[in-house]
Order: C-alpha cells, then structure tokens, then sequence
C-alpha cells in the first residue's frame, strides 16, 4: 500500500483551477518533494490530503484512508507542518506540548522521555517557559516541528518546513527526515529549496499551474528533459518553462541596477 | 528637535500606542486586522474618540454632582462638612476614572513596544525620553487636562480663589498619583497576564485581576446615582461616632485635601486638632505626588528602553509533558487563552453584567405588586439565555489564534462542540446563582421562584450545543470553525438568537402550565422534564450535524 495516493485531484478557485487533475503516490519509506512555483497549487494540494479541504473531484488517501470522508483518522496517522504558523501566540511551548500530546493520547513517561530528547538535539530548552509569541520565527518551526513528530507519525507531511531555520537546526532537522524515511516512516514536503529536494529526496514531482509537468527520480528527470547532468535548478526551470523569462527578467534587472 | 515636531512625533506614536492596545485587549483582533486594516483603523479612531466623550462625561458629571451637593444640598449636614467630604469623594472617584479608564491602553502599551518605537529612530538619548513623555501625555492628555481644569472651575466660582487654589493643587496630586499607580499597576498586570508559571495562584491572579478589573468599570459608569448617598454616608458617620472621626479622615488621603479647602472656606467652623491635620496631610500626600511624578518618567523611561521581561530569568524548569483527557486538556488550554488578556476574561464577568442589567427591570417590574411573579423570574432566565448565546460564540474566538496546530491535530467536531460547551455552562450556571439572588432581595411571590433558575442549569448544556452547531452548520459547512465575533457580528446575533429561541423551551413549558394549572410544583416538574427530554436530545442528535 502506498502512504500517499492522489487520484485525478481537482480544486479550483472560482474561475482559477488551482489543481488540475492531479494523480500522484508517494510509496512507503520514500521521502517525497512537491516542486513548483509560487501559486502552483502545492498547498492546496496538502490541505486535500489533510481533509481540511474538500476536492471538486477526485480522491486522496493516506494509507488508504480517504482524507475526505475520515480526516481525524487521517490525522491521527500524520504528522503536519503547515505552511502558515499560526500558533497559540499566548500560551508557551510546554502549553502547547501538553495540549497536544493529551489530544493525541499519548503515555506521559514516553513522550516525557522523547520531548527531552528533542528539546536537547533542537537547542529548545531555554525556549521551553517562554510565551510562544516572543519566539523567533526559526523557533517557532521548531515548535511547529517537535509537534508534529511527537506521536511517531508514519508519514510527515511538511510544506515549506525549513524556510527559516538556521544551519544547525535545518541539519539536524533533514537528519530526522531521514532517520524517519530509514525507520519506514515516509515523507511529503514541498520545498523551493533545490538543494533540499536533490540532497533529501528520493523522488520529486513537479507541478505548474495545478499539473504534474513532471515527476521521478532526478536521474529520470535529466533523461526525461534530455539534460545531462543537469542540476535540478535548471531541470526545474525547463520543466515548467521559465528559462526565458528567468533570462529575461535578469537582464532587465541588470539594466535598472547599472544606473 | 523642535517641541512642537516633538509634540507632532508624539502624536503618531500614541496612535501607534492606542493601535497595539486594541490589538491587544482581545486576540481575534490580530487575524482581524490582516482582513481589513482600513477598517480596524477607524474603530480604534471612532473607539478612543468615544472613550475621551465617555471620559470627560463622566468626569463632567462627577464634578458637577460633588460641587452642587457641597454647595446647595442641605439636607445632607453642615456646609463645612458638604465641601470637605465633596471634595474627597470627587478626588476618589477622579483617581478611579483615570485609573481604571486608562488602564488597558497602558497595558498595551508596555506589550505592544511601540514605546520603543522613537528609539529606533537618529534622535538622541534626550530626545527620546522627550519623545515618549510627550507620547505617554499625549495618551492621558483628555481626562487629565479635564480634570485639572473642570473641579478648580467649579470651586473658583462657588467658593472663591482660595479653595480653588487647593483643589487645583489636589487635583494634580491626585492625577499624578493615579497615574503613578497606573503605570506600576498596568506593569504587574501586564507582567501577571503574560507570565507562565503553572501554580494555581497565578491563574487565580490572572482571573480575579481581571473580573476586578470589569467590575470596576462597571462602577464608574454608575458612578453618578450613589454619590450623594455616599457623602451622607460619610458625614453620618461623624455624627454617629463622633467629630474626632473627622481629623482622622483629615489624615487619610483624599480627605486632607477636603478638609484643607474646607478650612480655606470655613476656618472659623473647624476645630484646630482638624486644620492642623489637614495640613499635615496636604504636604505630606503632595510631597508623596511630586515623587511619584518623578519615578513615573523613571519608570516609563526603564519600559521604553528595557521592554518589561515576563519570562523568569534563571531556573530553567525540568522538560516534561504532562497528559489529561482530551476534553480537559483543551478545556485547559482554553482557560489559559481566556485568562491571558483582559478583553477574553469578560465572559467571566457576563454573570455580573447580567446582574446589572436586570436589576432595575425587576425592581420595576415588581413595582405594581409588590412582589415578584414568576413571569417576571422566567423574563429575567430568558435574558441569561441570551447572553448564554453570546458567551459561547465569545469562546469559539480564542481558537481564531492557532489554527496551524488545529489543522493537523485529530480532533473531531463534536469534540470542540462539547468543550466549547463545557466552558460556557460555567458562566450559565453563575448566571442562574446570581438571578437567584435577585429574585431573593425582591420578595418573590413563593419561595418556589427560586426554583426556576437552579432546574434551568443544566439547560445551559442544550444551548451551548445548539448554538455552536448553529454556528459550526453556518460558518463551517458543519466543519468546526474559530469565529471572530468583532468581525462577523452577524453570528453575534445568529448566537444571541438561537440561545434565546431554544432557551426559551423549558420556559414556556413552565409558563403554560402555571396558565393553566396554576400550581408551581407541577410547572416545575414540567420544566425540568422538558430540560431533560432536550439534553438528551442534543446529546444524541446534535453532533450528527456535525463533519470533520
Ligand atoms: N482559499 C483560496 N481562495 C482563492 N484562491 C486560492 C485559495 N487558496 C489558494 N488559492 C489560489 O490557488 C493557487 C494555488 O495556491 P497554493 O497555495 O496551493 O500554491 P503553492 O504552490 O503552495 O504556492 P507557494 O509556493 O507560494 O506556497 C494560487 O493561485 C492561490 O492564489
Ligand atoms: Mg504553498
């Protein structure tokens, strides 16, 4: 069973279709990056998959889980990191640790014992009593981050997760993303991150506009685009036909600057 | 820098001030301004417009009652005594008005940093402090000018130069020291209501600070009808007791100050042991106001520049988790978001406004009997049911903060439903107690009255449930959702009215079988079978209205 499938997906926005029959999978214990450019319609996607949002038509499931129709259950399975924080700005960390680990049910010497794990390895600890709102924005992904790892999800779902984190934090946190896929936990993420999606990833898929253009391994993506050895930036921009204007606008730029 | 750009500078940055106050008084207003700044512009422009009316009313209406009855109002005891008891019930209450109208903003204004804001800008270290000291009077600058101005009028002409030279003094003692007091207050608060030690007195700090606080409000704006009451009150006291009282009072602020202007007006009526006490007590409450003028500009200078620090320095406490039941946890968390800043903490106070409200109805309504029917008892619940609406969709805004951690928790529907519900039949049940009370004081026609309220508790169950699903149904498609009553004022009503329409059940059950039986017993027993038959109702089949 795959840990993801997405089945002919569509939403749109009134007049604007922002995922346009959409079919992709993500197999158990692979580390899966959702590409593409701003208003591609990869949250929108996401929140499908959560259940938080109702498809036109089409289905997605986790583990086999229609998402539509059992979205507590789909939850229960997942651990998310949305793209927005929109955090309890008054309670603290620990508030909120506590808040969630009790709604998920989970034993309290366990998670005991894994929250000092996680607050030591993430440098939290002195973060711990403080009210969430006086957080930084890298240390709210943190707290963003523990949350939705503390219940041993089988899948991650992540959009954009790594955005503000600092080097350390952003390493140690790509090792857990691994360590998670090795233990057979699977991975969704968006990113726009190139470096993320080749160094991280086994798979990537690309959309534009709401449409897979693309989707595979990066060696099947150079081989699909005819680019050897190709860096995934450049695949990227190929694939979703924005090498011109890429060009284009830097040499308009380079014109305004020059002044 | 010029003062009069200083002055201009000010001028935004009380804006900016009064801006973060908003915000902060209530936390839907975060998600609120990103929807519509515009908007939320001029309701704080049109809100601080109304508070300086509202101010200066009241501050009008103050002086004028104290001056009159010191004056002209005979009956209340000898002119000396009038002016000096008039004076000091004025002084209180001014000191109350600044106080207590002031003290949100000043709070916001220690967590919003817009302080700080001149110090990010090429001035230099004076020029900041110039900066935020205008800033801070430009704040408090309508009741305080007011006040300074309006009592010393009055006193010029009823009682000549002299005693308005001591009001005038008075005044400005008063005013620094309330807001000497208010700066140091709004501190504690700020620092109580953002601290986050888990001990139980600090949450029951949080809360009592914060009823104290909305009961307060709620006396100054009633000020006006007891304050003669108040100063007979007073002076009865020295005819009971004996005139000894009043050189005691003449050492108690605010009375030096009274007994000060009445023995400018009326030395030759004052024992000396009095005069000399109110001397005494004059210099001395001044010297205590121009100190803390003084360590008010020191410490409004240490927020500016400091921030105030909320978190405990030192001691890291040990990393744990600590797991309750679902339903008590969020129960939990919600109570934390509510006691957290004053304008959450008002559905605590709903019972007390209540009170207030209906009060004077029953009065009236008792009038022409006599005594309280039970119509009268089943109109007062109606009105609680209504409120009950109210509260409820006032508790679906705290989660209007964390939706990201809602999104992707397990959480069904009905389980916010009931939580939700839980919270709000605490109010309901206050409600019930305190219109028990009511009824009592006003001589119910039968002791059974009482009887109403304490079977519709648990009724609060039924319209707490009915009211979210409404709300979840509209809002939601069914899903549960965060509403922000500030914004969506059409649920306000959708809330207020469903509360009131199912609310109204169990009482029109009771009113038709008192019609038509006559017998409270029986009214009761239909009542109570009507609130059961509901409960169980909406236990069974409200949350299958509900999706997730
Ligand atoms: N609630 C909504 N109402 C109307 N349009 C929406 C809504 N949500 C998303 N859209 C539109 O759908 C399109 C896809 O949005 P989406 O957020 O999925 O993009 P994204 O790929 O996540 O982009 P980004 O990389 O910027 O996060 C965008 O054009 C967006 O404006
Ligand atoms: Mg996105």
């Amino acid at each position: 069973m795959s840990a993801v499938n997405i089945k002919n997906l569509v939403k749109s926005f009134g007049e604007l279709v922002a995922v346009n029959d959409l079919t992709l999978d993500v197999r158990e214990g692979e580390i899966y990056a959702l590409l593409g450019p701003n208003g591609a319609g990869k949250t929108t996607t996401i929140k499908m998959l959560m259940g938080l949002l109702d498809p036109d038509s089409g289905n997605a499931s986790v583990f086999g889980i229609n998402s539509q129709e059992n979205p507590v259950e789909v939850k229960n399975l997942v651990g998310y990191v949305p793209e927005e924080q929109q955090l309890y700005d008054s309670l603290t960390p620990r508030e909120l640790f506590d808040f969630i680990a009790s709604i998920r049910k989970l034993s309290q010497e366990k998670i005991t014992k894994r929250m000092r794990e996680f607050v030591k390895a993430l440098d939290f600890e002195q973060y711990y009593d403080n009210m969430i709102v006086t957080l930084s924005q890298g240390n709210k992904q943190k707290t963003m981050l523990i949350a939705a790892l503390l219940h041993r999800p089988k899948l991650l779902i992540l959009d954009e997760p790594f955005s503000s984190l600092d080097v350390r934090s952003a390493k140690i946190m790509k090792d857990i993303v691994k360590i998670h896929a090795e233990n057979g936990g699977s991975v969704l993420l968006s990113t726009h991150v190139m470096e993320v999606a080749e160094g991280l990833c086994d798979r990537v898929g690309i959309i534009d506009e709401g449409v897979l253009v693309a989707e595979g391994t990066l060696d099947e993506l150079r081989t699909q685009s005819q680019r050897e050895g190709a860096t995934l930036e450049v695949l990227f921009l190929k694939l979703t036909e924005q090498e011109e204007e890429v060009a284009e606008g830097v040499s308009v730029l380079r014109e305004a600057l020059s002044d | 820098m010029k003062i009069s750009e200083s002055w201009r500078l000010a001028g935004i940055i009380s804006g900016e001030v009064r801006f973060q106050a908003f915000l902060e008084a209530n936390p839907s207003n975060l998600a609120r301004v990103k929807e519509d700044p515009a908007k939320i512009s001029r309701a704080i422009k049109s809100q601080s417009r109304i508070s300086i009316v509202m101010t200066g009313f009241i501050l009008i209406l103050i002086a004028v009652i104290s001056l009159a009855a010191s004056a002209f109002d005979n009956e209340i005891g000898s002119p000396d005594a009038r002016l000096a008891v008039g004076f000091a019930v004025y002084l209180t209450l001014s000191f109350v008005v600044v106080f207590f109208l002031n003290l949100t903003t000043t709070s916001g204004l220690f967590s919003s940093g817009a302080m700080r804001l001149p110090s990010t800008l090429p001035l230099t270290r004076e020029q900041v402090e110039q900066l935020n000291f205008l800033s801070f009077v430009r704040i408090f600058i309508g009741p305080v000018a007011l006040s300074l101005i309006l009592f010393p009028v009055g006193c010029l002409i009823l009682f000549g130069p002299l005693v308005a030279l001591v009001s005038l003094i008075a005044c400005a003692s008063t005013v620094s020291i309330a807001i000497g007091a208010l700066i140091r207050v709004a501190k504690w608060f700020h620092k109580k209501t953002h601290q986050t030690d888990e001990s139980r007195i600090s949450s029951m700090v949080r809360v009592a600070a914060s009823i104290g606080i909305v009961i307060g409000m709620i006396s100054v704006y009633s000020l006006g009808s007891y304050m003669p009451d108040l100063m007979r009150f007073i002076i009865n006291l020295s005819v009971d007791v004996g005139p000894g009282v009043f050189t005691i009072l003449a050492l108690v602020f605010p009375f030096s100050f009274g007994f000060m202007a009445a023995s400018a007006a009326f030395g030759s009526l004052i024992p000396l042991t009095t005069i000399l006490a109110s001397i005494a007590g004059t210099a001395f409450y001044t010297v205590i106001a121009v100190l803390s003028f003084r360590s008010s500009g020191r410490s409004l200078r240490a927020v500016t520049l400091g921030g105030i620090s909320t978190s405990k320095q030192g001691l890291l406490r040990e990393v744990a988790v600590d797991i309750v039941s679902p339903l008590r946890s969020m129960v939990r968390k919600d109570l934390k978001l509510a006691t957290r800043n004053i304008g959450s903490a008002f559905i605590f106070a709903i019972p007390i406004f209540l009170i207030i409200m209906l009060f004077p109805m029953l009065q009236y309504w008792r009038g022409p009997f006599g005594f309280l029917r039970s119509m009268s008892a089943l109109t007062a619940i109606e009105y609680a049911n209504l409120f009950g609406g109210i509260s409820l969709v006032s508790i679906l805004m705290f989660d209007t903060q964390g939706a990201s951690v809602h999104e992707g928790l397990p959480v069904s529907s009905k389980l916010v439903l009931r939580t939700k519900t839980v919270i709000m039949i605490v109010p309901y049940i206050f409600c019930m107690l305190a219109l028990d009370l009511v009824i009592l004081i006003n001589s119910p026609i039968s002791p059974l009255l009482l009887l109403i309220p304490i079977v519709q508790m648990p009724y609060g169950y039924v319209i707490g449930m009915a009211v979210g699903g409404a709300v979840f149904k509209i809002r939601g498609g069914g899903r549960a959702v965060a509403v922000n009553v500030t914004s969506d004022q059409a649920m306000g009503f959708v809330s207020a009215f469903v509360g009131a329409l199912i609310g109204i059940v169990p009482l029109v059950g009771y009113g038709l079988t008192i019609l038509y039986t006559g017998s409270q017993i029986l009214s009761l027993a239909t009542q109570g079978l009507i609130v059961l038959v509901m409960i169980v109702a909406s236990w069974r089949f409200i949350p299958k209205l509900l999706k997730d």
